[in-house]
């Protein structure tokens, strides 16, 4: 084919925030393709500075409406490391609680509202739920209990206010939590039907051998702690994470290209935590992912899709076994009194993994702030699939092609406004 | 009163067993700062592009259709908002826009008088 075309979306769909797609074919061969993210930056990280070190989780819990709790947790854990300080066993265990419910609503919201549709041929939500009600049903009601256990822990559902570093302002009642239990039974088995619907999807035969890159904590999921592992060999402490990562601004992109020393892009996520942790997941959703034909690793970016629906039945699980075990601690938070130095933290946000690095001084004052989400991270790897996928498909038809350039990316439930964070800000004074 | 910060499918949690919603934000709609807008789709779609001032995936449009797609809708929506013009981080209301706000509010005060008051919330 002696061609030459151009294949742009100028606003993608179905994705959190402001991003555009450009593919260029030059006499019948693909000559370049940009992922390009033009939401504005919002300056976070400057935002942050002067600040106490207090209000890092509530002011950073609002660079995202569907996943505040990856920043708030992430900021926590590096002011408590610059206090010197560790939760206790239970309030880690409130802490991963309140996250199961973000893993829940968020990874819903992409499964069934905004990536379940490319699958199925419909422009959308809407579409599907003339088609397929139930489900659409079952996904908003999964949805619904995602937020209500973020409501029940951190007060209100989005942008939670009972959070805080050490811990909670309140812990909730062993009573309030169990409240929940007929819901997340019910949201495990409906979790499984996810699973098995997704599996039955039609995926793009694309297989590529990733870097995968995400937490690991000895005898759980990773989630809320851990070192950070590839699938390429690397195991770090989360301190550790500047002297094998760098970022780069490039031209195209209001968010920092994001790479991994003597490896170059890497991919997190969902398929990355469970490629990496697979033996880690609860026997229900071993269950469910092996029902699902999923290998011990996925390398089809497109079945992430199933991937996440399995997280989805892991999450509830493990609310379940935390609320079971669950005794109301004594104090909702550990005292963390402030001290000069940096701290690290890094969890896992339904995307990938979320890392923050703060520096305080003696008073508890934020010097500096450094925040790279999981979209900016994934941005090199969006782009070489799209190489990957449009390569092996330019027989296809603009409109097709466009469309299958969009599925790409929305494999990777980018959050582009988390991504849009970066900071290029010069100080003159005179 | 309700707060919907996040995506716009939990305004259909909002809206469970609601007839009547007024919803209320700021809108850029391109007239100039401080112009009042009403909205009132009847069983029409809202417009397309009318978007929640968040950058989420779904606009308010989408989650009404979605909403009467799947029969749990509210009656009737309306939308009043007020022109803005200045969005930027820590940005005070404008003048522009603050001498509109009884204005407004007498807005939404008129609509809930139309309304049939079958709940309350």
């Amino acid at each position: 084919m002696s061609e030459t075309r151009e294949i742009r979306t100028d606003y993608l769909a179905r994705v959190e925030g402001e991003g555009a797609m450009l593919v260029r074919v030059r006499d019948g061969a693909l000559e370049e393709v940009q992922f390009k993210i033009f939401e504005p930056p919002r300056f976070f990280e400057a935002l942050l500075r002067g600040r106490r070190f207090t209000e890092a989780p509530d002011i950073t819990a609002r660079i995202c409406g569907i996943c505040p709790i990856a920043y708030m947790a992430s900021s926590a854990a590096a002011m408590e490391q610059v206090c010197g300080v560790e939760l206790t066993p239970q309030l880690q265990a409130l802490r991963r609680l309140i996250y199961c419910g973000e893993w829940i609503e968020s990874h819903v919201l992409h499964v069934a509202m905004l990536h379940a549709p490319d699958f199925l041929g419909f422009d959308g939500a809407i579409e599907l739920a003339r088609e397929r009600r139930d489900l659409v049903e079952v996904a908003l009601r999964l949805k619904k209990l995602g937020n209500e256990l973020m409501r029940v822990i951190g007060g209100r559902e989005v942008h939670p206010v009972n959070f805080r570093v050490g811990g909670f302002y309140r812990a909730p009642t062993a009573a309030e939590l169990r409240a929940l239990v007929p819901e997340l039974e019910w949201a495990r088995d409906a979790g499984r039907e996810l699973v098995r619907w997704t599996a039955g999807f039609d995926f793009p035969d694309y297989e590529r051998d990733y870097a995968f890159v995400s937490l690991r904590h000895p005898g759980e999921y990773p989630i809320e702690r851990g070192r950070i592992v590839s699938s390429t060999g690397l195991d770090i402490s989360v301190d550790e994470y500047e002297e094998h990562f760098t970022e780069t601004h490039v031209e195209r992109s209001n968010a920092l290209h994001s790479s991994l020393a003597g490896v170059g892009a890497y991919l997190v996520g969902p398929l990355a935590r469970y490629a990496l942790n697979h033996e880690d997941l609860s026997d229900v959703a071993k269950e469910a992912a092996a029902e699902a034909g999923l290998g011990r690793v996925v390398r089809n970016p497109f079945k992430s899709i199933v991937v996440r629906a399995v997280e989805t039945v892991y999450a509830a699980d493990e609310a379940l076994r935390i609320i079971a075990a669950y005794e109301r601690p004594d104090d909702p938070a550990v005292v963390c009194a402030p001290r000069a130095g940096s701290g690290h933290g890094c969890t896992e946000a339904p995307r990938g993994i979320c890392w923050h690095r703060y520096r305080l001084d003696a008073e508890g004052t934020i010097l500096d702030a450094k925040i790279v989400p999981p979209t900016s991270q994934n941005q090199k790897t969006i782009e070489e699939d799209l190489v990957g996928v449009v390569g092996g498909s330019l027989h296809l038809p603009d409109a097709e092609l466009a469309h299958r350039c969009e599925q790409t990316i929305r494999n990777y439930d980018p959050c582009i406004s988390c991504a849009t964070h970066f900071l290029r800000f010069e100080v003159e004074r005179l | 009163m309700l707060d919907c910060a996040d995506e716009p499918t939990r305004l259909l949690d909002l809206w469970a067993g609601l007839d009547t919603v007024v919803v209320v934000d700021a809108i850029r709609g391109g007239t100039s700062p401080g112009t009042l807008h009403r909205i009132d789709p009847g069983d029409d779609p809202l417009p397309r592009d009318l978007r929640l001032a968040s950058t989420h995936a779904m606009g308010i449009g989408d989650a009404l259709e979605l909403g009467r797609t799947l029969g749990q809708a509210p009656r009737r929506v309306v939308v009043l908002g007020i022109e803005g013009v200045a969005f930027g981080i820590g940005e005070e209301l404008t003048p522009a826009v603050a001498a509109r706000l009884d204005d407004l509010v007498a807005a939404v005060l008129r609509e809930l008088e139309e309304a049939p008051c079958t709940s309350a919330r």
